[in-house]
């Protein structure tokens, strides 16, 4: 139901009372001045005149505005006490009585208080004219017809007996005459005014009153249509039973926007049109009347009218089937975040909210949306319904259930309240007391829940509640207390007492008056300690509030985070808890993924603790990013991000003062070192590693409790870096006791059971890495590199029993081995094959035989020549997991070495190995697949990464090399021409055939069956 | 709060002065002299100056203009801070005058007179300030002292009397207070000596001396003036007679003094507007009206809060009525405004 009072009521126009200015010029006034065209019964002209005597009408505006009504009846009794009240003035005594009643009324928080001051208005309106002419009786009319709306309202306010709303509509018709009696004796004094041609200069008060009449006209023709528009709505249907009541309405309410559209009047009367249409079921011209209402100029006269036409449209929108919410939403949420503070008040504004919120539910329950966009919607209504259950009205119900439906408790019972302090002091030691019988009640809540939780459970309930009451109570003593300050009032008590206000306002999640409050002491008290607590508390309820708000919402909280901030860093320079809020905003851009906006944030803090942290946070996150791009195939991006990130990380681990949050600064230093390693910077890395403030290695010794995978990584990067610095340095020999420590700490870290995984995958990363970084190196260089590793692996093998380290020994001397074999051989001649035999046998005496044991068991038969052995292996490890990828391409590769291995001395049983190994008769073997298969397979994957795009290769020119040697050994032709053509087809297709080494392998076979052929050997097409 | 003195002091057709023999300083100067009640201001340049007025040569002729007429005066060579500080000054904006005079350049040679009236409306903004409570009185008064006593023949100087026996009244230094106010007695003109008249008396009585304050006020209700300027200062007396009165127990006769104040009332005039209804206040609280009072000051909150000292007044009387007639948040609120309009004035 509208609340014509503050649309209609001609003092209550907008958004509060305001005097009349005086309508200064004649004729239609553009719309763009309707701004200055507000009016306010009671407040005439004699405000603007200077005279000698009791200036009454303006002290009585004065008290009316103030809300001191029943002082404002005071002064009109005591009246007669002053000399030289306007007669004016005092001849409509009863009318101002009436209209104090009216204020009083309106300003009702409860039914009782507003009867009462209604009932007493209409005595007042009713002595008033029973007096006779007056200049005022229209603005008294006016009010009468008001009245009568408002019994109409009240008498149909919770569930309205049939009698009600009969007596209701008889009172709006009432009224509706009431308005019409005001037009038809206003007509012809306007007439007569009309004709007298008043001189604004020269008849001030002649042409101010034909102003009034003339507004006061306009007024009750749109207040005689709403009255019969909200009679009508009386009626159980009525667009059949009020069907006259409508359209008379309707006609009027043409009438009026059509004459006075340049006016308010006017222009609101889009909206009661709309409500009409509404009614009669019309729903196209209903949205119609409200889009013109939105389209109207941007003026303070027509906001409420905004509200309830948004409201109209979002109504509309949800009764068409399919629901258009998005539709609604569209139009009107801009309006949500304009709710200026004035406005939030209104009852147009809680009619949107609620209207409003029904458009985004409507939304929350389209499964089709993604789980984000309906977990929005759902704030956003419960955000709307919930500050419009902050407001006392008739919607309250509806918002409430609304709210519930959404999940949201509200409150069932009235808080508990406090009884008035005697004074400030009085106040502060009462909540002191609360809060200390609080602390007494946590300590309780604790112990029974670590005695007996469920068995305690109701007593905690109640605790708990109490514990919530207790704050209540707390909160509003200290409101009062400070509300009672005197100039004697002890400073820092004061403060005190803010804090704990801010505290308590804090501990019942009211957060954004704990902001309030807490932002005021950190002013209130610059530099202080208390001070400093009260911004804390603030900051810590932004923090809290931005957690419920959704990140598109959010801007005015961040805006409030940063000032507070700015304002604490400044202010506390010296205190890491000042430089917090600066640190949450870093945090909330970066969650955003807003990193240059984190970046220009944190290069603007000051020097500190604070900024090196944050430097080191956007530097791991940097690598991070890094990887993503690196693996989305940017290599570029993911470059250029590897450099920020060494900046970053460089930069804020320098500015690394103290022993805070060592498990951050220790995660930095690893990443820093790890992306030095990866940059071949290992000197570099190891001085980050070593170094005396910051370095991870320093670090990790003070820390009680270490986590292993952190852990891990840092020796994982010494051990590397140790690596890459004896592959380089002269005398390898002399950080052999460093990497046996190294390898040692590593076992300790990785010491349970639970952690084996973990250890054997890093023992694969470095054992990768050490064959990267050996075939690399020069000949001479390796046998150096051998001889010394060999010393650490046996030093390393004397002194551990752990499996994954003792694999590890193997691989690495099974892979040192492969570095000293020549390019292209296939079995291991003279120190390699003593090297892969000895790994071979200490991997045979393992006692842990698992799957990565046996493996690398078979590439060391395999690279010894052990062909039977290997494949013997391979195939039990293939019975058990038979998509081995690995496995089953050592498989395939050791027929082909073997083949290879036969293909002088015995070519038949040669081609049945390159049969085998294309894996197209394995009777003994079926769980081998052989090249065939295994390119199938990779062809499938390939784009997954290149590790399979690289095996997909291989395999295929495995599989045209079978073809090929089974041609040679067979003596046929037919093989080799197929060999050719299908590289010739491959080529064909994939002209880059896995790179340019493999490239060149393709290229050598081609030739190499060009040859066979007799073909002119030009290998693969330029 | 606007300085009453610079603009209380229209002339009467009567009034004769004479320039002191210290004639600062003859000027070739154009200055603009602008005097209360007329539109436009006379140019010439000054050939005299004192306490009680300056004389302007316009054309052949030598223009004498009591001081208590002048509004302001625009010297030639003003620096253009000076200029704006003054007219900030007149509209109340004490602290955007004050942030105008420091950005003048003190290292520049100006005229003397031109030195004055940048010392002269740097302290006036300061005392008016620290009268609001919005700086030490203590300080601003030494500096008042040091600046009246280097320049005695200022045409400010009964302003900067003034103001340092407000600044004295407001910490209740009656002697000091009554030695400035006493040295307006000695003024030339008539409506400045009843101004010095008044406020002796307006100390009288907050000395306790009720029956002394209100001969003394009567003397000035009956002085026989026909200015404007003058007619209100008896007006104001009678205002001040009425509290006076109802300070000794004669609440009725003080209630009808200020009745009859009202009746004649101007209400344009906020300083006359805001004493008058604190004097009717006064005089219900001495007949125990408590609403009657309430309703009295809240005529000075709600419609004379330009008025500095009288609102100060009001705001006090309402904190502790209002808990009396059952409106404790009222108190609160009154207090609250105390505090924050007004740190350190409210003791």
């Amino acid at each position: 139901m509208t609340d014509f009072t503050r649309l209609h009521c001609p003092q209550h126009t907008g958004v509060g009372r305001k005097p009349l200015l005086g309508l200064l010029f004649g004729g239609v006034q553009p719309i763009a001045l309707i701004a200055v065209m507000i009016a306010s019964s009671g407040m005439v002209s004699s405000s603007l005149r200077s005279h000698a005597g009791e200036p009454a009408q303006r002290f009585m505006g004065q008290l009316r505005n103030t809300g001191y009504f029943n002082t404002a009846l005071t002064y009109l009794d005591r009246l007669g006490d002053y000399p030289g009240v306007d007669p004016d003035f005092v001849s409509a005594k009863e009318l101002e009585r009436a209209n104090i009643f009216f204020d009083m009324a309106v300003a009702a928080r409860s039914s009782a208080p507003r009867n009462e001051a209604l009932a007493n208005a209409e005595t007042a309106l009713s002595e008033f004219l029973g007096k006779g002419d007056h200049p005022r009786q229209s603005e008294a009319r006016l009010q009468l017809g008001k009245l009568q709306m408002l019994r109409a309202s009240q008498l149909l306010a919770g569930e309205p007996s049939a009698e009600d709303k009969v007596s209701a509509r008889e009172s709006y018709l009432n009224s509706a005459k009431t308005y019409d009696s005001v037009v038809a004796s206003l007509r012809p004094k306007l007439e007569a005014m009309r004709g007298a041609n008043i001189n604004t200069q020269q008849e001030p008060e002649k042409a101010r009153l034909r102003e009034q009449y003339r507004f006061e006209y306009m007024n009750s023709q749109y207040l005689a249509a709403d009255a019969l528009k909200l009679a009508a709505k009386t009626f159980d249907d009525p667009a059949k039973e009020g069907k006259a009541q409508l359209d008379d309405a309707l006609a009027r309410f043409e009438n009026v926007n059509k004459k006075y559209g340049m006016y308010p009047v006017g222009a609101n009367a889009h909206v009661p049109m709309g409500e009409v249409y509404e009614l009669m079921g019309d729903s196209g011209k209903a949205v119609d009347q409200y889009l013109k209402m939105l389209e109207e100029a941007e003026v303070d006269a027509l906001r409420e009218s905004k509200y309830l036409a948004s409201a109209g449209i979002s109504r509309m929108k949800l009764q068409e089937d399919p629901k258009k919410y998005q539709e609604a939403i569209d139009r009107v949420s801009g309006f949500i975040r304009g709710i200026r503070l004035n406005e939030r008040g209104l009852p147009a504004v809680q009619k949107f909210r609620v209207d409003v919120a029904k458009a985004y539910i409507a939304k929350s329950k389209d499964e089709s949306l993604k789980k984000g966009e309906i977990s929005r919607a759902k704030s956003q209504a419960r955000e709307l319904l919930r500050d419009a259950s902050s407001v006392p009205g008739p919607h309250i119900d509806d918002a409430k259930a609304m709210l519930a439906d959404l999940g949201i408790e509200t409150e069932a019972e009235a808080l508990p309240s406090a009884e008035p302090p005697e004074n400030f002091d009085d106040g502060l030691a009462k909540a002191e007391t609360i809060f200390t019988t609080i602390d007494g009640l946590q300590d309780a809540v604790k112990l029974m829940k670590e005695q007996d939780a469920e068995g305690n459970k109701q007593q905690i309930t109640d605790l708990e509640k109490k514990i919530g009451d207790s704050y209540v109570v707390a909160i509003e003593n200290l409101r009062m207390a400070l509300s009672m300050i005197r100039t004697d009032t002890d400073v820092q008590s004061i403060n005190k007492a803010r804090h704990l206000l801010s505290y308590g306002l804090f501990q019942v999640k009211r957060y954004r008056d704990a902001v309030v409050v807490g932002s005021f002491l950190s002013r209130a008290a610059p530099g202080t300690d208390v001070g400093l607590k009260g911004g804390l508390m603030a900051l810590q309820s932004i923090q809290n509030l931005l957690g419920e708000v959704p990140s598109d919402s959010n801007a005015g909280l961040l805006k409030q985070l940063e000032t507070l901030g700015n304002y604490l860093a400044k202010t506390w320079p010296d205190d890491p808890n000042a430089l917090r809020a600066q640190g949450l905003q870093v945090q909330l851009m970066l969650e955003k993924d807003d990193f240059p906006a984190a970046e220009a944030l944190v290069m603007n803090m000051d020097a500190g603790n604070e900024r090196g942290r944050f430097k080191r946070l956007l530097g791991m996150l940097y690598w991070n990013e890094s990887i993503g791009k690196r693996r989305d195939g940017d290599a570029e991006a993911a470059d250029k991000l590897i450099e920020k990130s060494k900046a970053m990380l460089t930069e804020g681990l320098a500015e690394y003062k103290s022993s805070l949050q060592p498990a951050q600064v220790v995660q930095a230093g690893s990443t820093l070192a790890r992306l030095l390693v990866m940059r071949k910077d290992y000197n570099k890395a190891l001085e980050v590693l070593d170094n005396e403030t910051y370095g991870p290695l320093t670090l990790l010794e003070g820390m009680d409790e270490q986590d292993p995978a952190a852990a891990g990584n840092i020796y994982m990067a010494v051990f590397k870096s140790l690596v890459g610095k004896m592959l380089a340095d002269p005398d390898p020999s002399q950080y052999l006791d460093r990497m046996e420590s190294t390898m040692e700490k590593l076992q300790e870290v990785y010491n349970a059971p639970e952690s084996q995984a973990r250890l054997a995958s890093t023992y694969r990363s470095i054992a990768q890495d050490f064959s990267e970084q050996l075939d690399a190196a020069s000949a001479a260089r390796k046998a150096t590199l051998v001889t010394v590793f060999r010393t650490l692996l046996d030093r390393v093998r004397k002194a551990t029993s752990n499996p994954a380290t003792l694999r590890w020994a193997g691989e690495t001397q099974l892979n040192l081995g492969v570095s000293l074999m020549g390019p292209g051989e296939m079995v291991a001649t003279g120190e390699a094959a003593k090297l892969i035999g000895q790994a071979s046998e200490a991997l045979k005496g393992m006692d842990d035989q698992s799957v990565a044991t046996r493996y690398q068991l078979g590439r060391a038969y395999r690279l010894t020549g052990k062909w039977k052995d290997a494949l013997d292996t391979y195939d039990e490890i293939l019975k058990e997991k038979p998509s081995t990828l690995e496995v089953q391409i050592e498989a395939a590769r050791t027929y082909y070495g073997w083949g290879m291995d036969l293909k002088k001395t015995n070519p038949k049983f040669a081609a049945g190995a390159f049969t085998a190994s294309l894996g197209q008769t394995n009777k003994k073997r079926e769980s081998v697949w052989g090249w065939q298969k295994i390119s199938q397979r990779t062809s499938q994957q390939m784009s997954q990464s290149e590790t399979l795009e690289k095996a997909f290769y291989d395999s295929r020119y495995h599989v045209f090399a079978c073809l090929y040697q089974m041609g040679v050994c067979r003596k046929s032709t037919k093989e080799i021409k197929q060999a050719k053509d299908l590289i010739l087809n491959l080529a064909s297709r994939r002209p880059e055939l896995g790179g340019p080494q493999q490239k060149a392998k393709y290229d050598a076979l081609l030739k190499a069956c060009q040859k066979e052929l007799k073909e002119q050997p030009v290998g693969l097409p330029k | 709060m606007k300085m009453p003195a610079m603009r209380l002091l229209a002339p009467s057709l009567c009034t004769l002065f004479t320039l002191c023999l210290c004639v600062q300083e003859a000027s070739a100067q154009v200055d603009s002299i602008y005097e209360y009640g007329v539109a436009s201001a006379t140019r010439g340049s000054l050939e005299g100056i004192s306490k009680d007025g300056v004389a302007v040569k316009v054309g052949g002729n030598t223009k004498n203009i009591p001081s208590s007429k002048i509004r302001k005066i625009n010297f030639g060579g003003d620096p253009a801070g000076l200029t704006r500080a003054r007219d900030l000054y007149a509209d109340g904006q004490y602290e955007n005058a004050l942030k105008e005079l420091e950005e003048v350049d003190k290292g520049k040679d100006y005229r003397e007179v031109i030195n004055v009236d940048l010392a002269f409306y740097t302290f006036a903004s300061n005392a008016n300030l620290a009268l609001a409570g919005r700086q030490s009185r203590e300080t601003v008064a030494g500096q008042g002292i040091k600046l009246v006593t280097a320049n005695p023949d200022s045409f400010h100087f009964y302003a900067m009397a003034r103001l340092l026996g407000d600044l004295a009244l407001s910490i209740k230094n009656y002697d000091a207070a009554n030695k400035y106010y006493g040295a307006l007695r000695n003024a030339a003109a008539i409506e400045t000596k009843m101004l010095g008249e008044y406020l002796v008396a307006v100390v009288t009585m907050e000395k306790g001396d009720n029956d002394a304050a209100i001969a003394m006020l009567d003397k000035v209700a009956a002085v026989k003036v026909q200015s404007t300027e003058g007619l209100r200062l008896k007006n104001l007396a009678k205002a001040a007679s009425a509290v006076a009165m109802s300070r000794s127990g004669k609440g009725a006769e003080g209630l009808k003094l200020a009745s009859e104040l009202i009746g004649e009332l101007n209400q344009t005039d906020i300083e006359m507007s805001a004493k008058v209804y604190n004097a009717q206040g006064a005089s219900y609280e001495a007949n125990g009206d408590l609403e009657g009072a309430i309703l009295a000051y809240l005529h000075t909150h709600l419609m004379y809060s330009g008025q500095t000292d009288a609102h100060i007044v009001a705001l006090k009387r309402l904190v502790e009525l209002w808990p009396k007639v059952g409106h404790p948040e009222r108190a609160a609120a009154a207090r609250q405004e105390l505090q924050q309009r007004y740190p350190g004035a409210a003791s």
